[in-house]
């Protein structure tokens, strides 16, 4: 059954992330064009202006992205449409790990789509700078002594659920917040601030911990940095379950449909 | 086995009760009307059977399991408001329903979509309120479901859309089911109920047969609902 939720929500939000993709391919290779071809004079004001409205496209996407992870959430579990969704013979750990999955899949598509974006936009303006990628990665291994390949997978699973924890703790918000009999939108929208402020203290109150640690044991900075990536995963996945609980009990024991 | 079962069921909004202390037991193959005036419980209790709700104390069965994912595979259920997506058009509905419920009969909705003239690619947000409700109806008794708990459907609709409805619901529904109504409009549904349940302030006070209230009170459904729930 999760399959199918997955199959629909995808279905829902295709419908307004499909034509943002398209924009920002049409707007890049506009982009591109003006900077290989159009560079002096008026061309050089067409390849401004090409560029100004690239920014805008990678901006209204990841935008989009975010505001549709919340607009989904509300308006097809905890609006009307919840009427139909909650009497689905689906669990409600299958409605929110469709929603997740989803949501999550859009955030790094579009971040993907927006890196690839910038980097075919701006190709030329990186050769005439005669970038040297790979002699940037070296030194930067020798510096500090890292794998490159496992500090940009510490990374990248860090991204991951950074998007995971951003989905859930929307999700635990929103879900408490309309277990209210009265202004559900604005508690909504203050746990939310609330959620966002206790994480981020936690979050720097661990961090400091974690050098304090490091300092005192005089570690090596690839250690270091590697001791610092790691904790911050564990407060990620640690914020990530708390929201799913919270959200999960919202919904299941106080559920306050319209 | 009672396909629908109340033991003692209690359910409060804070300090105020909605249900209080109910034990019900309803059998299949019964259309059973859920009548009472606004405010008197009734969908609280439809909401419940669906597992929208917890309740407060005691315990809710269908076809004796507590509601969950289950149970909503018997269940077919009609909210107060329109639940289906305004984005999907009738083929998404259709698609969806498929999806999710396996005894869910699409020549039959195809069927019935047609004879109201709505177009398969029509969109909902496109249709008419009247013509939404009329669309939810359809889906909800294309299934073969053990349980159908229909909330107010024929409430704020106009007398013809009524008879449509009710025609709809008797014409489709499996009779080996049992078809919980829940109304305040007794006239239009009287004639189809096999049962009758008056619910107030979260109390049942009376559920009997049809044919039992007329041979014991010489009174019609309606004129009972009158003279009980009198302001």
């Amino acid at each position: 059954m999760l399959g199918k939720l997955i199959k629909h929500e995808f279905r829902a939000t295709a419908r307004t992330m499909v034509p943002l993709f398209l924009i920002l391919l049409a707007v890049t290779l506009c982009a591109f064009a003006a900077f290989n071809f159009l560079t002096a004079g008026l061309g050089g004001m067409f390849a401004a202006m090409f560029m100004f409205l690239f920014f805008l496209a990678v901006l209204a996407m990841l935008i989009m992205s975010f505001v549709l992870m919340i607009q989904r959430f509300k308006n097809n579990l905890l609006s009307d449409e919840g009427y139909l969704m909650f009497t689905l013979p689906v669990s409600i750990h299958s409605l929110l790990w469709s929603k997740l999955i989803v949501s999550t899949v859009w955030f790094i598509a579009a971040g993907a789509a927006s890196v690839l974006a910038t980097m075919l936009s701006t190709a030329r303006a990186a050769r005439a700078a005669d970038a040297d990628w790979r002699g940037m990665g070296q030194s930067f291994s020798d510096t500090f002594g890292l794998n490159n390949v496992g500090y940009v997978l510490e990374l990248a699973l860090a991204l991951l659920l950074g998007c995971v924890c951003l989905c859930l703790l929307f999700y635990a918000a929103m879900s408490l917040g309309h277990s209210f009999a009265h202004n559900k939108g604005l508690w909504s929208v203050l746990l939310a601030i609330g959620f966002f402020i206790v994480a981020q203290m936690l979050g720097i109150t661990s961090l400091v911990a974690v050098f304090r640690i490091n300092a005192v044991n005089t570690l090596s900075t690839a250690v270091q940095i590697h001791a610092s990536l790691g904790s911050m995963l564990a407060a990620e996945a640690v914020y990530a379950a708390v929201f799913y609980v919270v959200t999960w009990l919202s919904l299941q024991r106080r559920m306050n449909l319209a | 086995m009672p396909i629908f079962e109340c033991r003692d069921l209690s359910k409060s909004y804070g300090d105020v009760p909605a249900l209080s202390h109910v034990d019900l037991a309803l059998e299949p193959g019964h259309i059973v009307g859920l009548l009472g005036p606004n405010g008197s419980g009734k969908t609280t209790l439809i909401k419940l059977a669906n597992g929208l709700l917890t309740p407060s104390g005691g315990e809710l069965l269908i076809d004796g399991q507590k509601p969950g994912p289950a149970t909503r595979a018997l269940v077919s259920y009609l909210p107060e408001r329109t639940g289906i997506p305004l984005w999907m058009n009738v083929t998404q509905l259709l698609d969806f329903f498929c999806d999710f419920y396996t005894d869910f009969r699409r020549d039959r909705a195809e069927e019935m979509i047609a004879h109201l003239g709505i177009q398969m690619k029509q969109s909902v947000k496109e249709m008419s309120k009247g013509t939404r409700e009329k669309v939810q109806l359809i889906l909800v008794m294309s299934r073969a479901a053990r349980l159908y708990l229909l909330d107010e459907p024929i409430g704020g609709v106009d007398p013809a859309t009524r008879d449509y409805i009710i025609g709809t619901i008797i014409g489709n529904y499996d009779p080996d089911a049992t078809l919980l109504i829940s109304t305040h409009l007794i006239a239009d549904v009287e004639n189809v109920l096999d049962d009758v349940i008056f619910i107030n302030r979260g109390q049942i006070v009376l559920h009997a047969t049809t044919d039992e209230i007329r041979e014991q009170n010489n009174k019609s459904v309606d004129t009972l609902f009158r003279e009980v729930f009198k302001c």
